[in-house]
């Protein structure tokens, strides 16, 4: 490998005529600066709430109403207990008297 | 390792001492695992004492990626892109197996080179289809022979495609492996020395034709 390390000595030394740009004064602060930036700020248009159109809540308000007077009748309904025992239950199938018969 | 595919040897009197500046550059150690660790816990001091230890090489290879002029401006963006990126993977760094930050920092940054040259450069001419023109030199004193050949490289370099830049710095320049090299690039360690091969080779024509012409 000392053919190598002499080869790359010599390559090393050509490029060495070829000056690079040395970093600037106050780079690493720069840098520092750079990386310590808070995150970019999520922008989003907040818009006010459109105006609420009276039609439409009155609408809503009698639909409520309705819907009241339908169901709190019926679930008043369902929850009664059933009103009558067995003596008042009329039975179709008692035999009535027809009187006497007649030829 | 075949060192290229062309003949002799480029030999530069500007070499010797060359290598003294190179080998100065090679001795700074990497950053101590203390520090290392306290930066990936989010210590901003610990942070600030990576960059500062890998600045240096990071605008290296950015500066000789893109190395034309007006680009100033924009190695120092993807130089601070590059410190960002390792800002927000620092935490992570290791879980992958990686253990060579310097690696991985420069893995970074010659990726986002690398994106930056196809954006501006979609067609690049293919590494063959080159002729690669140099200057005759005419003076001889030091710096101007510098000079002259930091414009012979140019030339050569600004012939290779972003692909074959990188591999070609990471190597001669920043002495990564071919494995690092391979996965900065997202290829395979054979495509790695067959690019660095044929960058080598474009590189000693130009050099070459350079002091042919003395």
């Amino acid at each position: 490998m000392n053919d190598d390390r002499k080869r790359r000595d010599e390559w090393r030394g050509l490029l060495d005529a070829w000056t690079a740009p040395a970093p600037p004064r106050g780079f690493a602060a720069r840098v520092l600066d750079a990386c310590e930036l808070p995150p970019p700020v999520q922008l989003s248009i907040v818009r006010d709430p459109p105006p609420r159109r009276l039609g439409a809540s009155g609408l809503l308000v009698c639909a409520a109403i309705a819907a009241a007077l339908i169901l709190i009748p019926f679930a008043l309904h369902r929850r009664q207990p059933p009103v009558a025992g067995a003596a008042n239950v009329v039975t179709i199938g008692n035999s009535f008297d027809l009187g006497p018969e007649h030829d | 390792m075949s060192s290229g595919t062309s003949g002799a040897r480029v030999r530069l009197p500007i070499v010797g001492r060359a290598l003294e500046s190179a080998r100065v550059a090679e001795e700074r150690t990497d950053l101590d695992e203390v520090t290392l660790a306290r930066a990936r816990r989010g210590d901003r001091a610990a942070f600030r004492a990576l960059v500062e230890r890998y600045e240096r090489p990071v605008f290296a290879l950015l500066g000789r990626m893109l190395f034309r002029a007006g680009r100033e401006a924009l190695v120092e963006d993807l130089a601070q892109e590059t410190f960002v990126r390792v800002f927000r993977g620092l935490p992570q760094f290791g879980a992958d197996g990686r253990s060579n930050v310097a690696a991985w920092i420069l893995t970074i940054a010659a990726r986002l080179a690398i994106d930056e040259l196809r954006r501006q450069q979609p067609h690049a001419v293919p590494l063959d289809a080159h002729t690669l023109a140099v200057a005759a030199p005419s003076a001889t004193d030091e710096p101007s022979e510098r000079r002259r050949v930091a414009a012979a490289i140019e030339r050569a370099v600004d012939g290779l495609g972003p692909e074959y830049r990188a591999a070609f710095l990471l190597r001669e320049v920043h002495d990564m492996d071919y494995q690092s090299i391979a996965e900065a690039l997202r290829v395979d360690v054979g495509t790695v020395k067959s690019r660095l091969s044929r960058a080598r080779a474009a590189l000693r024509r130009a050099l070459q034709g350079t002091y042919d012409e003395r």
